[in-house]
């Protein structure tokens, strides 16, 4: 892609999401003017973007919908939620237009059809107004005379050469894209371009890079004909009769095709003297005298540059004068004089139209600018990379700073080294905590999605809902934020699904009529929690048993036995849905164990609290950052291990005698909860260090998804902050590991995943 | 587009592009300075009428719609500056086609009026006749 396709998809990605939400708040909150305005404006401009990448379907289409925004702005047409429902799948459509843009460079193969639907609907809210008949027919009425589609010009420039003086002669320029599957309608496209007659300029050229030879499918047409013909419109539509779908038709002035150099001269001079001319009517359309210098002054300059650029200096300096002496005389009629004269001598005389449009009133203005930055994602990687082997480096610079000290090579040297350990320790860590900041997002770019949603699912379900969202400004990692879309889908969707009651059952309940759903994020330290909440029916434990024991999941007498809290947790099994009948929204046999197994994913926590009658609430706690990871290095079996902190809830020496046996099993009781103690050297596979049982054992106790354990190990060394690499190459397989990083001493320190580890 | 049309670069024409699309500034950007023009760029009629103060333009190109000041209001405030200021010539550029807004223009006090999508050979063409580019 070229920078202006770049920047064409990148604008129009926001100007749809900005849209989006502009409609959904104009439906909660009535047809607020500046929202409106915005929303007229963002399909204003895609407009102008389609024309500038010669997408016309897009722009037609915009066209229709900017129409019905300005039917809204003057009050012509109610905002209603088929007018919005209208709005959305023009920018759904424009959504889909630029992915397949971006990704192929061409829009989809069925822009055309879809665009033309979505037009139609535009157009049908539109009562009175006259619709506008075809595709080809009407992207040439947006083309002014003196604006034509860009992939016109490589043709005119070919044509001009070929024409000569043969004036009076229409010319129109076809792009004619026959469909990839045109062979199978029985087309010739080859034989339907023979049929054009007087064919000036001729341009045949891949629609699509064409794929390597073995791909190549022959059967299917890759082919584009651009032409331009001096033939009339109607001449050309017979030909292309059967398929005027994919044949776009463009009128060219034929002024445009006027061979420079010979009658060069002559163009300029239409050009100059149609600038000269609209400075007339600009002068007779002033409404009043307090911009009369001001009009007067562009007016002379505009003329007098047009005539300079026309080579005619001595008409340009009698502007000149007539300007002088129409503003000290406070009246424009010596320089309407003196530009007629002119018009006159270049050989034309000037038709004038008459009447002005009334002035609207300025709008008021105020000035506000985020000052932000827009940077590539993979350059803050590549920066924290850096800012990785810098800590490795400084990692490094600490051990042998401990060597100085412990070799006596004199105090002063060794005091030296470890200051300078020391300030490279605190730049280094400055450097990566600005880093973090970097990657930081607030969380509203994931919650921005959801008002929509919201929206149309509950009109699926036919419920009413409010969403409510707070603390959208949390910030957290850019990746973390990214991955929460899913699991916060999943949530809300239950909420909306199995949560909120219908409207009867609410009122029958003395509930208010509309529900609630809110998203609620909020920081927590180096983590942060999002929340989702329903004040909807609420789950009840004991449903959760009878469909536990209906699946099979435990056995009755177990699940009667377990505490509520304990039930509920059910939710989160695999397998596990409470859904009555199958929906169209959260459909069945995904459930609550993709939400825990995603949040998982990213190092979060997931838990639920539901009352009966009142509503439930998902509460996921995440860390903010995951670039950085705090390990314990601990050693078992004679080797190093990294144990992530966040697992770890403390450590322990044992004394043998509250170590005791359960079945094959050692355990200890720890504030009453039974731990069971597992050695890191057995779930290694490491030959245990000869140990006396009388011994104290070191411990580490670990809290992983609820579980908890303790690891018996030999020794505790460091803790570290470490810059987790994942497992590369052969070991990428590898399961029981998080990753690896470099410890100061130059060797590898495995990082353990203990969900995978602990039996 | 001949030599003659190209700006010559010993006097350099100063061209402000004013709209509020990325793109659009992009593409009128580029056509210019392949054409030898230098370019500025605003994003509304407030930022325009700080630069047009604080430089001296050949030529403005100004978009209808923006937001916080159009295009229209933009040049109605800066015709009745009073200073040598308010003589700029504006091209003003838009997707509609209407004589009605062709009129609204013409009544701010617009100098020309062309209708996007516009070709980069005719945008030059326009420009370098409005600012004044020498044969």
């Amino acid at each position: 892609m070229n920078t202006l396709q770049e920047q064409f998809t990148a604008e129009a990605r926001e100007l749809v999401q900005q849209a989006l939400e502009d409609l959904i708040a104009l439906e909660r909150e009535g047809s607020a003017g500046e929202r409106i305005d915005r929303v007229f404006r963002a399909f204003h401009t895609l407009k102008g973007s389609a024309g500038i990448l010669d997408l016309p379907v897009m722009g037609l289409t915009m066209h229709a919908a900017e129409d019905v925004l300005a039917a809204i702005q003057t009050g012509g047409l109610e905002l209603t939620p088929q007018v919005i429902d209208c709005a959305l799948a023009c920018l759904d459509l424009v959504s889909e237009w630029v992915d397949s843009f971006a990704s192929h460079g061409s829009f989809p193969s069925d822009a055309a059809e879809a665009g033309v639907a979505v037009t139609a609907q535009l157009r049908g809210l539109l009562v009175g107004d006259e619709l506008k008949p075809n595709l080809s027919v009407s992207s040439a009425n947006l083309t002014s005379e003196h604006a034509l589609p860009q992939w016109v010009a490589p043709l005119i420039d070919v044509a001009r050469g070929r024409i000569g003086q043969k004036r009076g002669t229409k010319f129109v320029a076809l792009s004619y894209e026959p469909r990839a599957d045109c062979f199978f309608h029985g087309d010739d496209p080859l034989q339907t371009m023979r049929k054009v007659p007087n064919l000036c300029a001729l341009h045949i050229e891949a629609v699509r890079p064409w794929p390597p030879l073995p791909e190549l499918d022959p059967y299917s047409c890759n082919l584009r004909f651009q032409c331009i013909a001096a033939a009339s419109r109607s001449e050309l539509a017979g030909i292309f009769r059967l398929v005027p779908d994919q044949v776009r038709m463009v009128d060219i002035p034929a002024s445009a095709l006027i061979r420079e150099g010979e009658t060069g001269d002559d163009s300029r001079l239409v050009l100059v003297c149609s600038i000269v001319e609209e400075q007339l009517r600009m002068l007779r359309s002033a409404t009043d005298r307090e911009d009369f210098s001001g009009r007067v002054g562009s007016a002379a300059r505009a003329a007098m540059n047009a005539l300079r650029y026309g080579s005619r200096v001595s008409l340009s300096d009698e502007i000149e004068r007539a300007r002088d002496i129409a503003l000290s005389l406070l009246e424009a009629t010596p320089l309407l004089a003196a530009l007629e004269k002119a018009l006159a001598l270049l050989g034309r005389t000037e038709r004038v139209p008459s009447g002005s449009a009334p002035e609207p009133k300025p709008q008021p203005s105020d000035r506000a600018g985020s000052r932000s930055l827009r940077v590539d994602e993979g350059k803050i990687d590549a920066l924290g990379n850096l800012a990785g082997e810098l800590i490795v480096l400084k990692n490094a610079l600490a051990y042998l700073a401990k060597r100085v000290e412990d070799e006596s090579v004199g105090q002063d040297l060794s005091r030296a080294v470890k200051r300078e350990a020391d300030a490279m320790e605190r730049l280094s860590a400055e450097l990566h905590a600005a880093i973090l900041q970097l990657r930081l997002v607030p969380i509203s770019q994931v919650f921005r999605r959801f008002p929509r949603l919201v929206r149309d699912m509950a009109q699926r379900l036919d419920k009413k809902v409010t969403l409510v969202m707070q603390g959208e400004t949390t910030e957290a990692d850019k990746t973390i934020v990214d991955r929460l879309f899913d699991p916060l889908l999943h949530l809300v969707r239950n909420a909306l699904d199995h949560g909120i009651e219908s409207s009867e059952e609410r009122r029958s309940a003395g509930k208010p009529e509309i529900g609630t759903i809110t998203m609620r994020a909020s920081p927590a330290g180096r983590r942060f929690i999002v929340e989702v909440s329903d004040d909807g029916r609420g789950i009840d434990p004991n449903n959760i048993r009878l469909k536990a024991a209906e699946r099979k999941l435990l056995p009755a007498e177990e699940l009667a036995a377990m505490p509520d809290e304990q039930a509920m947790d059910l939710i989160f099994s695999a397998g596990f849905s409470t859904t009555q009948q199958v929906s169209d929204i959260s459909g069945r046999g995904v459930g609550m164990d993709v939400v825990r197994t995603s949040v998982q994913q990213i190092e979060g926590r997931v838990s639920l609290t539901s009352t009966v009658g009142l509503g439930t609430a998902v509460r996921l706690e995440l860390p903010a950052n995951i670039a950085m990871s705090q390990v314990m290095v601990v050693e078992a079996g004679g080797q190093l291990f990294g144990i992530p902190m966040d697992a770890v809830t403390e450590t322990i020496r044992l004394a043998p005698d509250r170590i005791s046996q359960i079945k094959n099993n050692t355990g200890f009781v720890l504030r009453d909860r039974i731990v069971p103690i597992c050695a890191l050297s057995g779930l290694m596979n490491l030959a245990d260090a000869p140990r006396s049982d009388s011994a104290a054992k070191l411990l580490v106790v670990t809290e992983v998804g609820g579980k908890i354990a303790a690891l018996e190990i030999d020794a505790i060394h460091d803790r570290l902050e470490v810059v987790l690499k994942p497992m590369q190459g052969l070991l990428s397989g590898a399961r029981g590991y998080a990753g690896t990083t470099l410890l100061g001493n130059g060797r590898v320190l495995l990082v353990l995943d203990l969900k995978e580890v602990l039996p | 587009m001949t030599q003659s049309e190209k700006a010559s670069s010993a006097i350099r024409m100063q061209v402000l592009i004013v709209d509020d699309s990325a793109l659009i500034r992009l593409y009128f950007r580029q056509a210019l300075e392949g054409a030898g023009f230098e370019v500025e760029q605003a994003i509304n009629g407030i930022e325009a009428m700080e630069k047009v103060l604080a430089e001296m333009f050949d030529l403005a190109i100004v978009d209808v719609n923006m937001p916080k000041m159009d295009g229209l209001s933009f040049i109605r405030k800066l015709r009745r500056n009073g200073s040598d200021v308010a003589a700029l010539p504006i091209l003003m550029v838009t997707t509609e086609a209407g004589q009605k807004d062709i009129e609204e223009a013409r009544a701010a006090g617009a100098n020309f009026y062309l209708v996007k999508p516009i070709s980069e050979t005719d945008l030059v063409r326009y420009v370098a006749a409005l600012a004044g580019v020498g044969a």
